[in-house]
């Protein structure tokens, strides 16, 4: 960036995957595409979303044993109530990261700061920061599809999506 | 392999296959001489969130292991070293704790830490108890009682802190087996504790216990074990840790703490 440019800090959004490795010890075990997670950070507003299968292959079922078919037969159940505990937090992403980092992982966020159409006279647009971390959702929900061509063909096309604003608590 | 070994481990860990032979492999070696690569954080989180030791994954061929500490640490913990005896211990007592090996990787950058443990995971896939608790059912417990209490008076006599659901990992491949379960991170255990007292009066049970009812026979079984530990045994598991990993004072306050607490954790259980 030139000296004579000034950069605008108008927020962050950070995209995690939500995958189940069924061989964690092993570079070449099945991973199982769950999900994703976005968390949106701007002035006076933060969001949380999630985009999940709504069930998994039989297939897969078959290979994340019994107790992982206990508690996620249905990804976007099962998520939704990792999403209600990690919204109650400061950092959900870090917080769901901490919790799951074995075969049931939420992996390392991308992150990428926000565009300024989403602001009008320095503020966020309340539905203009909620489309767009909608949107990011689904443009990760897409990725997940086209990462597993195999198990693509197996996903549900339009997974269940959830998105809740709240201010952003003064620092 | 000693008969007593294999009884042991039948009765109180639960390991697939392939990681029960690691697990044998390991507890007979100290350090790793293999080619490790080092891919990345488990979490990259601080200690607030995540785990303290900021692992990360390491991988050999097609094995994938936990690699701890994760980040250079200036207090003397020694983090390696006790995860390693406290591997060893439980392996020789036939109990579920996940196998570690030592891996000194010489030449690292000021801020990672030269002197460092592998820790594999027991079985595939894995939980933690934590995230994992609500699909264990009744039945469930009852099944995993037996390895999950044994391990209560092991964590009294190394003195471990900092236990709970994140600590204790579990798999149930089918509904009718009896849940595996593997323990892990015994890094705040023993020297934590201890420092530099060489006759640390304070035992205590667990500050968590996995709510399964307790096996009192379990209990008893393996307070019966660590009160027979051979001293020959139990100096071989600690002395043979390479130096860089553990001074030799330091060795010395471990083997003299466990042996004083040897004979004092059944009336914390009577």
């Amino acid at each position: 960036m030139g000296e004579t440019i000034v950069p605008f800090s108008t927020g962050t959004i950070k995209v995690s995957a939500i995958r189940f490795y069924c061989s964690q010890s092993r570079t070449d075990g099945l991973v199982v595409q769950l999900g994703a997670i976005a968390e949106i950070l701007v002035p006076k507003l933060c969001g949380l979303g999630l985009i999940a299968r709504a069930q998994l292959t039989p297939f897969e079922m078959e290979a994340i044993g019994e107790l992982g078919r206990r508690l996620l037969a249905s990804p976007f159940e099962a998520l939704s109530k990792e999403f209600d505990l990690a919204w109650t937090t400061e950092e959900p992403i870090e917080f769901l990261r901490s919790r799951h980092s074995h075969s049931f992982r939420v992996e390392a966020p991308s992150i990428q700061n926000v565009p300024r159409r989403l602001f009008i006279d320095g503020q966020p647009v309340r539905s203009l920061v909620r489309t767009f971390l909608s949107e990011s959702l689904d443009e990760e929900g897409q990725k997940l599809v086209a990462l597993d061509e195999r198990q693509a063909s197996h996903m549900v096309k339009e997974p269940p999506e959830r998105v809740e604003l709240r201010p952003q608590a003064a620092a | 392999m000693p008969i007593s070994r294999i009884i042991h481990r039948k009765t109180f860990r639960n390991f697939s296959g392939e990681f029960e032979a690691i697990a044998t492999r390991w507890s007979g070696m100290r350090l790793t001489k293999d080619r490790w690569t080092v891919l990345g954080k488990v979490t990259d989180l601080k200690k607030k969130a995540g785990s303290e030791s900021q692992p990360d994954v390491a991988q050999c061929g097609p094995l994938q292991c936990v690699l701890k500490p994760g980040k250079k640490e200036t207090d003397g913990k020694n983090r390696a070293a006790i995860e390693k005896i406290a591997s060893d211990l439980g392996f020789e007592l036939g109990l579920a704790v996940a196998p570690v090996i030592l891996w000194d990787r010489g030449n690292v950058p000021d801020d990672q830490e030269r002197y460092a443990c592998l820790i594999a995971w027991a079985f595939e896939p894995a939980f933690t108890w934590e995230e994992s608790e609500h699909g264990l059912g009744t039945a469930d417990r009852n099944k995993a009682a037996r390895d999950v209490s044994a391990i209560w008076p092991f964590e009294t006599w190394i003195a471990a802190t900092d236990r709970g659901g994140k600590h204790l990992l579990v798999s149930l491949p089918n509904a009718d087996d009896v849940p595996q379960t593997a323990n892990i991170d015994y890094a705040f255990s023993m020297l934590y504790v201890w420092g530099n007292d060489p006759a640390h009066g304070s035992l205590a049970k667990p500050n968590w216990c996995a709510p399964v009812p307790p096996d009192q026979a379990a209990i008893m079984e393996i307070i019966d074990r660590i009160e027979k530990f051979q001293e020959t045994t139990l100096r071989k598991i600690i002395d043979d840790i390479p130096e860089g990993f553990l001074q030799k004072s330091q060795k010395e306050i471990i083997i003299v703490n466990l042996l004083n607490r040897q004979r004092k954790i059944r009336a914390i259980y009577s």
